[in-house]
């Protein structure tokens, strides 16, 4: 749709204003502040959709418009009427817009195709992050956003998916359960109610039939009542009938047997009673035995006697105490004897037994002794001499006559290998003088005879002669050999003598050193040493015979000395003999000592040793004699404590046998004595009672035997039966009268005649006891029936209770309507939130088509205007997510809104908003775009680029450019001359002038 | 010549059912009379009997719902048959699908004039009325909850029944339903005189020679249920002529109150408007009343009315001033059927969100019902919420869900739409 003309009849400041824009071109519109710009555009929106509402006062005017099938239409607003007419001058009434453009209204044009000067916020804005996802979500995007955020809102406060989740359903979901859990509870009540009813009709029969029971019983009981009330009258009858039986029993009885009846009867009753007394009395003591008492009665006497010894007892305790004190005094004196005598000199035990010595036999033996010393005496002074002798010289070795010769001999041997010697010496050195001769005449011959050879041989060979001259110079060949070896043998003749010599020298050096070994004289080696060889040798020579003559000396003097050991030897075995005599002696003294138990002493000390003996068997007999007197002491001692543990055994006692304990007892002895004396006067007063009694045992006696006559003159057992017979015998008249009378009451009580002979027969029976017993078991009966009614009428009331209470109990009622209403809220709620979360579902749906649908294109187109408004210096693209756009420039340099300059960022803006709006036209109709100085924060540069491409687009799309800035139309009107378009207006004070079209 | 003589038709008592899609929370009057309205129902029933001399009471089904195990409702029903009892009315009952013949487990002893009909076969007892008798009346019970025989199948009369009653609980004409479905011709040819039915709660003479009446419910139980609801009074003629007369008993009476808000221009008029005609209303019916009020037609209340706040607002401005009436009417619910002011059907064609939005919505309306429930069910499964709770998906059923759906479209394009709105219009 394109706006051909504009009527502004009566408009703001406008009035009969009319104006054509452009179609194919920009239209620019400059007009200051207050020249009627902003009345302009609302004139444009006014024509239409309408004026706002209570805005239509004094307004009027047409507005004429091509739409995109070429279809001419004219709009009139006057005041509130307002109608549409087409081409062929139709008109209608209602908003056409609307219709054509699907309900499109004044506020969704202005956000389509409208920009103005507060859209534009320059990069500023875009770099605000949620500004810039609201804003690119691009038309409406943010809407979704909005909305759906809204929903979910909703839906949260309806319900939080946890258990803990205190929402509107949360919270029903929780009271839901709980009223169902109390209608469970109730639920069973219809239950309990059938059971209650079941129980109910157990009680009722159970009482039925315990009180039938209860009835029962209570006649059973009034019929025994009646036997029972009749028992006392018939006892009654009873007991008289036998009375009489009795009395009929009685045939004879004295007159006065009564009172011989009374007065046995009083008689016994005083014997009954002294009986008793006496008794009393017996019973009050019993008989006591001396040996209760005394228990050692049988030991009085010893026990008297050993009291008056007691002073003698105790007497010999004391001596025996001082005789054991005199042994011991003894014991210490003895063992200290020993040191007092020089011979034993030691501690003597007091045990040790000092027996009789035989002192005829110790002098004896002491003499025998003695002697035996005498001799042994004069036998050491009689020892002969022995003299001393020493042949050590003697024993050095002796050269024998025989060695001499050998010697002799060898010396000799030696004087004649000195002269061999010498003789070989003087051949040696008449060798060595002879001349040596190398070159003899046979060298000579053979020399000539090899010559010869040669010569021989060259003749042949140089053909002189023939075969002659070869065998020539053979034969000087072979004679040249001969020559030589001759010359040879004759040149070694005096070297071989000489070895020869020095061969013999050498053995004959051997032969000398061989003999030098074991020679005591040194051998002469050359001529000059022979004359001291000779002395020596009769040095030797003399020696040997000086030897010869002290050997037979020496062997004179060893005969002398052997004869004097001889004596000696003789000597020394008679000493033998004499010492093994005395050790006899010696040994028999010893033997008897020790026999004896006496001190080791020399056999010449017998004296002393006697007398020092004599001492101690006297101090030792001493002691024996206290041992006898302790001895006697003590059986003294025992005999007394024998009498005194006799007696201690026969009181029963375990005390020590001592004069004190004695003491004691004779003391408790005395004491027992004094008791003893009253009780037996007790028991002589108690034998006294005895006799009474046995005489009033005899006295009763005889009077039972007057008692038993007595029963049998009445035929009776006992003194009962006596005396109910003597009675019934004496009423006999009494009772019968009596009888009668009772069977007369038996017989009024049963009523009737026949009751009583029934009533009769029954008491007959007496089973008195039978009947008590089932009149008690009745009544225990009756109770517990009665007991048992009264508790099974209390359930019976507590059912009935319960029943009525459960018939009266709505609660079930009430809970099932608040479970119903609970449950519709439920679902109600549950149905609010399933709408918002469908909302929701879609409106997703949609966001997702519009990012994938219409987004990208809408970018795509924004990309192309950008390109064209910068010089192709910018490109246009949006982010993977959607959410943000960038720029890239010529270089490929990425960059982000937020470092966009003011200007590129109302430029990015604007290519997008009309990229939008061109988007949204196409989809229903391309409706005029007006855009309101737009330009502010852009540079001239900016601006110029700017205008260019909107002159270009503003010749397919209706384009209004309003302006307030004469900047700006001078920089379109230059841009539109460049391009050769643009159609440019003036407003002032609500006039228009056309600033002139360039196209 | 027969015998003249009259009875009382009822079913379907529900004694003790709790009522409908009622709020929570909304404490008044109502309360008690709600907890109480079945059985004040079955008492008119046994007073319109006892009043109108009725010779017997027959009772079609459904005495109580024996899923609530409610001994009350057992307890009152046997205080009203030994009533019935008292004034010489004999009673004869068949039990339905609510009430089945297993379902009785209370025990009551009921009065011997009471005869429940067997669930084994159809038995027949005559009514005999001053000795001579009046009519035979036939009937079956149910023995479960569903019986898909067609058990009037099983109905025969015989030649000298005198006037022949047939009593079955049925859904007639619900062909393969789970409670005796039958048929009118199946009716038809047992030869009855009058077919004594229950089962379906909305008062029908389904055929009038013989008779086939349904005598609906005695009290309605929700929002479905409006108006009167009660019992027939039969008289029979001595010569088999029959005479319907329909006697309410419903003690509190559900209807719908329509109004238009586009006469109105703010919530205080609307209300007035609304108070005025709740007035008329109760002389109109005489009784307590429990109302729904429908909000129709396109204005400036529409927000309201579309918004949950909005008619949570008017429920309890309206409720408010009911509380302490004994006659009351008491606003149930606000149905919004209110026009949006933007126009779906021209937003669609525009290439905005709102477009985008009712385009997406429209590819899922576009499938079949059935397969429409299906995807809705599948798109509540998957959200997280719904995965966590199930119990709450649980309670939706498939019209639940088409009903969120339907309101979906419009909840979402006025968020979208609420920018756009042209202040000036």
């Amino acid at each position: 749709m394109k706006i051909t003309d504009l009527q502004l009849q009566q408009y703001g400041i406008y009035q009969d204003v009319s104006w054509k824009p452009a179609q194919d071109q920009l239209v620019v519109v400059m007009g200051e502040n207050e020249s009627g710009k902003t009345t302009l555009l609302n004139f444009i929106r006014d024509m239409l959709f309408g004026y706002r509402r209570g805005q239509w006062h004094g307004r009027r005017g047409n507005m004429g418009f091509v739409r995109e099938g070429g279809e001419t239409w004219r709009v009139h607003r006057d005041e509130k009427t307002s109608w549409f007419e087409d081409s062929r001058g139709e008109t209608y009434a209602e908003e056409l817009p609307s219709l054509w453009w699907h309900g499109l209204n004044r506020a969704m044009y202005e956000k389509i195709f409208a920009v103005g000067l507060e859209d534009l916020q320059g990069a500023g804005f875009l770099s605000q992050e949620d500004v810039r996802s609201r804003f690119l979500m691009i038309q409406g995007g943010d809407k979704l956003a909005d909305a759906k955020a809204a929903l979910s809102g909703e839906m949260e406060a309806l319900l939080l998916p946890s258990v803990q989740g205190r929402r509107k359903i949360n919270q029903l979901m929780e009271r839901l359960k709980a009223v169902q859990a109390e209608l469970d509870g109730l639920s069973s009540q219809e239950e309990i109610f059938a059971e209650l009813q079941k129980k109910q009709a157990s009680i009722k029969k159970e009482i039925a039939e315990t009180g039938a029971r209860l009835a029962k019983e209570k006649d059973e009981d009034k019929a025994l009542e009646k036997k029972l009330g009749a028992w006392k009258y018939y006892t009654r009858a009873r007991e008289i009938k036998r009375q009489l039986l009795l009395s009929e029993q009685v045939k004879l009885f004295p007159k006065n047997g009564k009172e011989q009846w009374n007065q046995l009867m009083s008689r016994m009753e005083v014997i009954h009673d002294q009986r008793e007394q006496l008794q009393k009395k017996l019973d009050e003591y019993t008989p006591k035995a001396k040996e209760e008492i005394i228990p050692w009665a049988d030991a009085s006497d010893a026990l008297e006697k050993l009291y008056t010894d007691l002073g003698q007892w105790s007497q010999t305790i004391e001596d025996l105490d001082e005789l054991k004190q005199e042994k011991n005094a003894w014991r210490a004196e003895f063992a200290h004897m020993g040191y007092s005598l020089p011979l034993w000199d030691r501690m003597i035990s007091p045990d040790e037994e000092f027996s009789m010595v035989n002192w005829e036999e110790g002098r004896r033996l002491a003499q025998s002794v003695s002697v035996r010393d005498n001799e042994l005496h004069f036998w050491e002074q009689r020892e002969p001499k022995v003299e001393e002798a020493d042949f050590s010289e003697e024993e050095a070795p002796k050269q024998t006559e025989e060695e001499w010769h050998a010697f002799e001999e060898k010396a000799n041997q030696a004087e004649a290998l000195l002269h061999s010697e010498m003789d070989l010496e003087e051949e040696w050195n008449a060798l060595a003088q002879k001349e040596e001769k190398t070159y003899t005449l046979w060298f000579w011959l053979g020399a000539a005879g090899l010559i010869g050879a040669v010569g021989g041989a060259a003749a042949f060979y140089m053909a002189f002669a023939g075969f002659a001259a070869l065998y020539g110079a053979g034969a000087g060949a072979v004679l040249a050999v001969a020559g030589f070896l001759l010359n040879s043998r004759a040149a070694h003749q005096k070297e071989k003598a000489m070895d020869r010599l020095r061969a013999s020298r050498e053995a004959l050096r051997q032969e000398r050193d061989k003999l030098a070994a074991d020679f005591p004289i040194a051998l002469p080696e050359k001529e000059e040493d022979l004359q001291v060889f000779h002395n020596a040798l009769q040095q030797k020579r003399a020696d040997f015979y000086k030897a010869q003559a002290e050997a037979q000396a020496l062997s004179w003097k060893k005969e002398s000395l052997q004869r004097q050991k001889n004596e000696h030897k003789k000597w020394e075995t008679e000493g033998e003999s004499l010492r093994a005599e005395k050790q006899r002696a010696a040994d028999g003294w010893n033997a008897w000592l020790a026999k004896n138990h006496l001190p080791q002493t020399g056999a010449d000390n017998l004296s002393a040793l006697q007398e020092e003996w004599q001492k101690l068997y006297a101090a030792q007999g001493a002691g024996k004699i206290l041992d006898v007197r302790i001895e006697k002491a003590q059986e003294k001692l025992d005999a007394f404590v024998r009498r005194a543990l006799s007696i201690i055994r026969s009181a029963g006692m375990s005390v020590e046998a001592s004069p004190e304990t004695i003491a004691e007892i004779y003391e408790e002895n005395r004491k027992r004595m004094l008791e003893w004396q009253a009780i037996s006067e007790k028991n002589r007063q108690h034998d006294v009672y005895q006799k009474e009694m046995d005489q009033l045992n005899a006295q009763w006696d005889s009077c039972q035997k007057s008692v038993t006559t007595l029963f049998s003159l009445v035929n009776a057992k006992n003194a009962e039966e006596f005396a109910e017979r003597v009675t019934a015998h004496e009423q006999h008249d009494q009772l019968t009268k009596e009888w009668e009378s009772v069977r007369k009451d038996i017989r009024l009580y049963a009523g009737s005649e026949e009751e009583f002979t029934k009533l009769w027969s029954a008491l007959e029976s007496g089973e008195y006891d039978e009947w008590m017993e089932k009149h008690k078991k009745l009544l225990d009966a009756i109770d517990a029936d009665q007991a048992q009614l009264g508790e099974l009428q209390k359930q019976q009331g507590a059912a009935e209770n319960e029943l009525y209470r459960l018939a009266g109990d709505d609660r079930i009622t009430r809970a099932l309507q608040e479970k119903e209403e609970t449950e519709a809220d439920l679902r109600h709620a549950a149905e609010e939130w399933l709408t918002a979360m469908y909302a929701v579902h879609f409106l997703q749906k949609a966001q997702k088509q519009y990012e994938t649908g219409r987004q990208p294109k809408i970018i795509e187109k924004a990309n192309e205007f950008l390109q064209a408004m910068t010089g192709g210096r910018y490109q246009l693209a949006v982010s993977e997510d959607g959410k943000s756009v960038y720029t890239t420039d010529r270089m490929h340099n990425r960059k982000d809104a937020r470092f966009w300059s003011s200007g590129t960022g109302d430029q990015v803006y604007l290519a997008l908003r009309l990229s939008m709006a061109l988007a949204f036209g196409r989809q229903l109709e391309p409706l005029p775009i007006v855009l309101d100085d737009i330009f502010v924060r852009f540079d001239e540069g900016r601006q110029k680029e700017t205008l260019r491409f909107l002159m270009d687009l503003g010749k397919e799309q209706q384009i209004f450019l309003f302006t307030c800035h004469a900047q700006t139309m001078r920089l379109a009107e230059e841009v539109g001359r460049e391009k050769q378009t643009g159609a440019f207006v003036r407003l002032r004070n609500g006039k228009m002038s056309t600033a002139g079209e360039v196209g | 010549m027969g015998k003249h003589f009259s009875f009382v038709h009822c079913a379907d008592l529900h004694l003790g059912e709790p009522f409908h899609g009622l709020r929570a929370g909304d404490k008044g009057p109502w309360t008690e009379a709600i907890g109480k309205a079945t059985f004040a129902a079955f008492e008119k029933v046994v007073d319109i009997a006892a009043d109108s001399h009725a010779d017997a009471i027959l009772i079609t089904g459904d005495v109580y719902n024996s899923d609530h195990h409610s001994l009350a409702a057992q307890m009152a029903f046997a205080r009203e048959l030994y009533r019935a009892a008292q004034h010489g009315i004999q009673v004869f009952i068949v039990h339905g699908n609510h009430d089945p013949d297993e379902a009785w487990r209370a025990d009551i002893p009921l009065p011997p004039s009471v005869h429940i009909f067997s669930s084994e076969k159809v038995e027949a007892v005559p009514l005999m009325v001053d000795g001579e008798l009046a009519a035979t009346i036939y009937g079956v019970s149910y023995g479960a909850r569903h019986v898909k025989d067609n058990l009037a199948k099983m109905f025969q009369r015989k030649e000298n029944d005198g006037f022949a009653i047939a009593m079955l609980h049925t859904d007639m004409g619900g062909e393969g339903s789970p409670y005796a479905p039958c048929s009118l011709d199946d009716l038809t040819e047992t030869k009855m005189d009058y077919w004594a039915l229950g089962h379906i709660h909305t008062r029908k003479i389904v055929s009038e020679s013989p008779h086939v009446v349904y005598p609906g419910n005695t009290q309605g139980l929700d929002l479905t249920e409006t108006g009167p609801r009660g019992c027939y009074l039969v008289d029979v003629g001595a010569y088999g002529t029959v005479t319907l007369k329909f006697m309410e008993t419903d003690a509190v009476r559900w209807l719908d109150m329509p109004v238009d808000i586009s006469a109105y221009s703010d919530q205080e008029a609307l209300l007035r408007e609304i108070m005025r005609q709740r007035a008329a209303l109760k002389e109109l019916t005489g009784r307590p009343n429990i109302a729904r009020l429908i909000l129709r037609g396109r204005g400036p209340l529409h927000r309201a009315a579309a918004s949950e706040s909005g008619r949570e607002f008017i429920l309890q401005a309206l409720n408010e001033k009911e509380q302490f009436r004994h006659i009351f009417t008491y606003f149930s619910r606000v149905e919004d059927e209110t026009k949006p002011a933007i126009d779906l059907a021209e937003r669609r064609q525009l290439p905005d969100v709102l477009g985008d939005y009712l385009r997406a919505y429209d590819e899922t309306a576009e499938l079949p019902k059935v397969k429409l429930a299906e995807a809705l069910r599948q798109i509540a499964e998957e959200q997280p919420e719904m995965k966590k709770m199930p119990a709450v998906l649980a309670l939706a059923d498939d019209e639940m869900l088409l009903r969120a759906f339907r309101k979906a479209e419009l909840m979402g394009a006025e968020l979208l739409a609420e920018e756009d709105a042209d202040e000036d219009h």
